[in-house]
């Protein structure tokens, strides 16, 4: 973004940050948040939506003393700046001392103040014309597979997101991002039955999305295979999961290490910290760094410089996800890195994705889920799965499964989890290969 | 409704300097050619206090979030753009971008709006819920919260409470001028608390929503009760045994339990799922698509709940629609555009998350009405099967109709009678098959008292209700074979 609208930004966060000093800040910061987006969904060949947008955000932190609070507003009038920073300093006094929320020493600030060094911008224009033949080529594409009946909308959209942050010891941040991204879903009609098939990719550049040929493909694909399913199998059987529905259990990880969470003893993981907690095969990393990852940073939320870590080690947890209060509190302050996750990886292994699965007569193989039972106080999962059978080490595609009930306890499936050597960047910041769980409770 | 119009016009015009006849003019101007559309003014104050950890975690600041949506139709599309500048020049500018739609989708003549201006009754406060009980006060509550929590039971080893209140203040300026204004509460109590013996641990939770001040909250649901209500659900969970899986009849308790109807039938039923051919319901009309005994209806005008207001999000007033009567399918919850798409009056129910999103269709509160079985011999008819009272939530797949909702507290029910607690279940089911397997309706019809929907990346407040019921066609998915 120009020069002149960050300085304009500065200008509002310094205004910010003068008003808490004269409410009695000890220590301020303050941070304004703006994205430009654009995005248009076609169906039927006609452009049924476009929608443009320009949002802004404000969010203001003072601490007097060990008490502090934030407060979020997105309005840079000075009545209702005003009327905020006096609401928050009202709240800060209401709140008891907490020596844990003292900010980051200064010593261990981040010398790196932006995320140039990423790659994280991209500086071709998407035109609104180049969205609409994206979305066109994408439902063109997935309805030329034989069997596909309707089309349910394709979307294209791009953003440019500006974040900046200053704090009363002069220490500011700029984070600057852009995304595009593009997807399609379709309805395969049968003689009583309608299934539903979808694709989507999202990057930081524009070039790096799958193609919309390609999405349109399998979302039509997997519309068609996904017709008429028939009954699982009833008992304890592996399952094996598509490596992008498997993203969902490696978020179910993160959340249950986070800091939060584990010192509050609200997760099964609470104990588990240097213990076997995957199967001794598997190795996880989380890399900040990742050139043109979608949440790749230099810096962490609280400021301080950001490096690849190493989660699991051959099944073995070695850290946790949490902030500086949570650490603090936790006793682990001196820990290598105090931050939240961001690109997750589970680091493929060595067979391929048939080898993996060569072994088992009867499973299932999942490529939707559904439902919110996951309980990660107890670890229990319990979801509805969307897939195909497998029958002697072998995919049936002819054998499509819907709403199935898989359930286990989230400590067992990580202990008996492998991987393949497919691992999958095309979406999300979250990656696994195809993941197999054994013994888990079909019905 | 005088006090709405005098509270947005201090908010939207007073403070901003905007002169809401030429904002008029802006937007009349702006959708002359438009076959509809309208600008939405929103400004939502919100405040929550929150205790966890035995401590306060956050004392309520209240936040701001203020922005216009500006939306053009065209045809059967829309365009739509949205920011937080409230100023005339922003307005102007934004919506001269939207009209570029017309070259895309060509008019097809302006949707009806009723003619008539309808005095509509109050269906809640305009009373500003952030300003009912001090700071002071419910901090002091939470901490009593906590201390009665922790000393319920010695397994308490967690303990989560808030409560938060917040004002969401709405004008809506529609394409032939006409000017819509509403001021919206909503406040929130909300319990949860963790519960360890020896290596086990479990959670429970309650929350009461809706739209009035705590103190009126309070009045009908002491905090109390909810922490009881959540140390019921987390004990009873301590010593449930694996649930069974097969085709086992299920009872579901009145109340909350209807996020079975929510996910079966509700997302199957909006209009705008239906009119694009992708909902499992499409083009059922006045084809049986649930028992003799089911009637399920949405309802948008019902005092005080989560899920009312006084008109929806494009300025329509809201109603009773019967969706399902004694089985047979009357018709779909209804956005403007999908109503005009499908040549049918509209709901009120074309809602939104916030000003920066387009409305579409979405439920109000939903619930089936009671029937004319006695609750207890409902559970007294069931030889083996299962009775769940809590629930977590749901997803459905509308196209094929196949849903997912999963109990957070449920029994076992042996030769009539209620037995042991159950866990880890899944229940799935297909909307059309399992409704018309609904064999007993009972008459103790009850709302439930939290609930947010959401579809599309939006979330909104919702209500469901339901008396006891019981059904087939549901699949319980446990750990245990049956």
């Amino acid at each position: 973004m120009a020069r002149k609208e960050i300085q304009n930004i500065n200008d509002t966060l310094q205004q910010a940050l003068d008003l808490m000093k004269q409410a009695g800040a000890d220590y301020a910061a303050a941070s304004f948040s703006t994205h430009q987006e654009t995005q248009v969904k076609v169906r039927n060949d006609v452009v049924e939506s476009l929608e443009t947008s320009k949002p802004i955000s404000l969010d203001l932190y003072m601490r007097i003393g060990d008490k502090s609070e934030s407060i979020e507003l997105n309005s840079r009038s000075a009545n209702d700046l005003h009327d905020s920073v006096a609401q928050l300093a009202a709240a800060v006094r209401r709140m008891p001392d907490n020596i844990f929320d003292r900010p980051v020493d200064s010593s261990l600030i981040s010398k790196v103040r932006t995320n140039r060094s990423l790659d994280l911008i991209d500086r071709t224009r998407v035109s609104l014309a180049t969205m609409i033949n994206d979305a066109r080529a994408m439902e063109a594409a997935a309805l030329a597979v034989p069997g596909v009946s309707l089309s349910k909308g394709g979307t294209a959209g791009w953003y440019k997101a500006l974040s900046v942050s200053l704090n009363s010891r002069s220490e500011g941040f700029v984070r600057e991002r852009t995304g595009s991204s593009r997807g399609i879903a379709v309805i395969a009609r049968g003689a009583d039955d309608q299934r539903t098939g979808g694709e989507h990719s999202s990057a930081v550049y524009y070039d790096d999305l799958m193609s919309a040929a390609e999405i349109g493909r399998i979302a039509g694909i997997e519309a068609v295979q996904s017709l008429n399913p028939g009954k699982a199998l009833a008992g304890n059987f592996p399952v094996v999961f598509h490596s992008d529905i498997g993203t969902s259990l490696l978020g179910h990880f993160a959340s249950a290490i986070s800091g939060g969470a584990v010192r509050k003893k609200t997760s099964f993981l609470t104990d588990a910290m240097d213990q076997a907690v995957f199967a001794p095969e598997i190795n996880i990393i989380d890399n900040p760094h990742l050139l043109r990852g979608l949440a790749s940073t230099r810096f962490s939320g609280s400021g301080m410089a950001t490096e690849p870590m190493s989660v699991v080690e051959k099944g073995v947890l070695k850290t946790w996800f949490m902030g500086l209060e949570d650490a603090r509190r936790l006793g682990l302050e001196k820990a290598r890195q105090i931050r939240g996750n961001s690109n997750l990886t589970i680091e493929p292994g060595v067979l391929s994705q048939a080898e993996l699965i060569a072994d088992i007569k009867e499973g299932l193989f999942v490529t939707g889920l559904m439902g919110q039972g996951i309980d990660l106080t107890s670890g229990q999962y319990s979801r509805a799965a969307t897939g195909f059978w497998i029958k002697d080490g072998q995919i049936d595609y002819s054998r499509p499964v819907a709403n199935a009930s898989i359930s286990a306890n989230l400590k067992d499936m990580f202990r008996n989890m492998s991987v393949a050597n497919d691992l999958n960047r095309l979406r999300g910041s979250a990656a696994v290969p195809t993941m197999r769980v054994e013994g888990m409770s079909i019905a | 409704m005088s006090d709405a119009r005098r509270i947005t016009d201090q908010f939207f015009f007073a403070n901003t300097g905007m002169d809401p006849d030429r904002v008029t003019k802006l937007v009349t101007s702006a959708l002359r050619q438009a076959d509809g559309g309208e600008l939405y003014l929103q400004r939502v104050m919100e405040k929550s206090s929150a205790f966890s950890d035995g401590r306060l975690v956050s004392s309520a600041p209240p936040s701001l979030d203020q922005g216009f949506g500006f939306r053009f139709i065209s045809g059967e599309s829309a365009s739509y753009a949205h920011s937080s500048d409230l100023s005339e020049a922003s307005i102007k500018k934004l919506s001269s971008t939207t009209k570029a739609i017309r070259n895309y989708s060509p008019s097809t003549g302006r949707v009806a709006v009723p003619s008539t201006s309808i005095i509509l009754p109050s269906y809640y406060t305009e009373n500003n819920p952030l300003d009912d009980v001090s700071d002071a006060d419910r901090i002091k509550m939470l901490e009593e919260i906590n201390e009665y929590a922790r000393a319920a039971d010695s397994r308490v080893i967690q303990v989560s409470a808030s409560l938060a209140s917040s004002w969401d203040v709405v004008t809506i300026i529609r394409h032939d001028g006409k000017r819509f204004d509403d001021v919206r509460p909503m406040s929130q109590v909300s319990v949860s608390l963790i519960v360890k013996d020896g290596d086990r641990k479990e959670q429970g939770s309650a929350s009461v929503g809706k739209r009035m001040t705590l103190t009126n909250i309070f009045a009908d649901h002491s905090w109390k009760s909810l922490v009881d209500k959540a140390l019921h659900q987390a004990t009873t969970n301590l010593r449930a045994m694996p649930a069974p899986s097969g085709d086992l009849p299920v009872v579901l308790g009145n109340g909350w339990a209807a996020v079975m109807l929510h996910e079966s039938v509700g997302h199957g039923l909006e209009g705008d799922a239906a009119r694009k051919g992708a909902s499992v319901y499409a083009g059922m009309v006045g084809q049986k698509v649930a028992s003799d005994i089911v009637t399920i209806i949405d309802q948008g005008n019902i005092g005080d709940e989560r899920g009312s207001l006084h008109f929806d999000d494009e300025g329509m007033p809201t109603q009773k629609t019967t969706l399902i009567e004694n089985g047979t399918l009357q018709g779909y919850m209804q956005d403007s555009v999908s109503a005009r798409i499908m040549g049918v009056a509209p709901t009120g129910n074309g809602r939104r998350e916030r000003y920066n999103y387009q409305p579409m269709t979405r439920m109000t509160t939903t619930y089936m009405a009671p029937g004319e079985s006695d609750p207890a011999e409902i559970i007294a008819s069931v030889k083996d099967g299962i009775y769940a009272v809590q629930f977590a939530g749901g997803q459905v797949d509308t196209v094929s109709g196949d849903y997912v909702f999963a109990p957070t507290l449920a029994f076992r029910i042996r030769d009539g009678k209620v037995a042991e607690p159950i866990k880890n279940a899944v229940l799935t089911g297909n909307g059309p098959q399992s409704m018309r397997q609904v064999e007993m309706v009972g008459n103790d019809l009850e709302l439930g008292t939290t609930g947010m929907c959401g579809k599309a990346g939006q979330s909104v407040p919702v209500g469901v209700g339901q008396p006891t019921v019981k059904m087939r066609g549901i699949k319980v998915g446990g750990s245990q074979p049956s």
